[in-house]
């Protein structure tokens, strides 16, 4: 009795963690949609209007957000990490962008090198809020010390 | 009243002409080449978080199409270095001048049966890349981690007239969890 007992809770924490795995897989619910709203900054990081499109797609989701940037993610062969698989090669001045859910958390990273050898990466760490989303940037740039931005976005059109 | 608006332009005039001045210096002033950092520097630093010590030596030579780093440091608890637990460590860089102008990546030593194939951060590759913005040689290493955070190494070593002001911060995910500082003189040849 005692050894059927064991088997049934193994069985059940193996299915248990078999849906945590499916569930860092793919977008969560509430990140879905179109947010704006303002960021204030410390250190001259990004302040002022900002907006954020979110939409899932087949296996995956994509993040719009200014000046004109769009990257498409898919899970990446790690629990909760998420690739974008256009051009990756990030020493041809190409921008890399990849991203990872923890704890409930949506965060989406851009990493850059420029034509001078400098680099430029942020995060922008997305947590979900009754109304919209709470958004904190950190980003990094050759030779300034680390600059945030926060706001709350709001939901928007539909 | 007109006296003082006359001093307030003046010293308005006077300030836009330091800082004209200043803008002229700092465009005068040419970056530096990698030639400019060939050499030895000696000198010593602290890491910010525990106050640890560094001796350091700094060798910097031409390379075949690019330079070597070569990087020793004593790591010692206290002041003095003759006492159990210190520890040394060494090891060279090398680089070359890659395909993207300004920009030098690591030499690989590779088999003449390996390809080649560039790093690719989203695969686990760590990607270094150096490079010169003024007077500061950039060493910069960055890694997608496991868990998706990243982690970015910045050894900055910027020329001064004593010989070379060194500087090393680990970020992850966009906050320093270590940082150094070292002041450094050339040595006679």
């Amino acid at each position: 009795m005692r050894i059927l007992y064991l088997l049934v809770m193994i069985a059940l924490g193996v299915t248990a963690a078999g849906t945590d795995v499916l569930a860092q897989q793919s977008l969560p619910d509430g990140f879905a949609g179109k947010f704006r709203g303002t960021l204030s900054a410390s250190g001259g990081g990004v302040a002022g209007e900002f907006t954020v499109a979110i939409s899932k797609t087949d296996g995956g989701f994509t993040v719009a957000w200014p000046p004109r940037i769009s990257a498409s993610f898919e899970p990446a062969n790690r629990p909760g990490v998420f690739v974008s698989r256009e051009r990756t090669q990030i020493l041809e001045g190409n921008p890399v962008y990849w991203a990872r859910i923890d704890n409930g958390s949506l965060v989406v990273y851009a990493a850059q090198v420029d034509e001078l050898g400098g680099y430029r990466i942020d995060s922008f760490l997305y947590a979900r809020a009754n109304t919209g989303l709470d958004l904190v940037i950190r980003r990094l740039v050759t030779g300034a010390e680390p600059q945030i931005s926060s706001g709350r976005l709001m939901r928007y059109g539909g | 009243m007109a006296a003082e608006r006359r001093h307030i332009r003046s010293f308005f005039a006077a300030f836009a002409g330091l800082a004209l001045l200043a803008t002229a210096a700092g465009a005068a002033e040419p970056e530096a080449t990698i030639a400019d950092f060939f050499g030895t520097y000696i000198g010593n630093g602290r890491v910010a978080e525990d106050g640890e010590y560094r001796d350091i030596i700094v060798a910097i030579a031409p390379a075949h199409k690019g330079f070597s780093i070569y990087t020793s440091t004593v790591i010692r608890k206290g002041p003095v270095r003759a006492v159990p637990g210190v520890k040394w460590r060494a090891e060279t860089q090398r680089f070359v001048k890659s395909s993207v102008p300004h920009l030098y990546e690591p030499m690989l030593r590779e088999s003449m049966f390996a390809q080649r194939r560039s790093p690719n951060l989203l695969r686990g590759d760590t990607v270094a890349w150096a490079s010169i913005r003024g007077h500061t040689l950039g060493v910069y290493a960055m890694d997608v981690l496991e868990d998706g955070h990243y982690e970015l190494r910045v050894y900055e070593r910027t020329l001064t007239d004593l010989g070379m002001d060194l500087r090393f911060t680990r970020y992850r995910d966009g906050i320093a969890i270590r940082r150094l500082e070292g002041i450094l003189a050339r040595a006679d040849d």
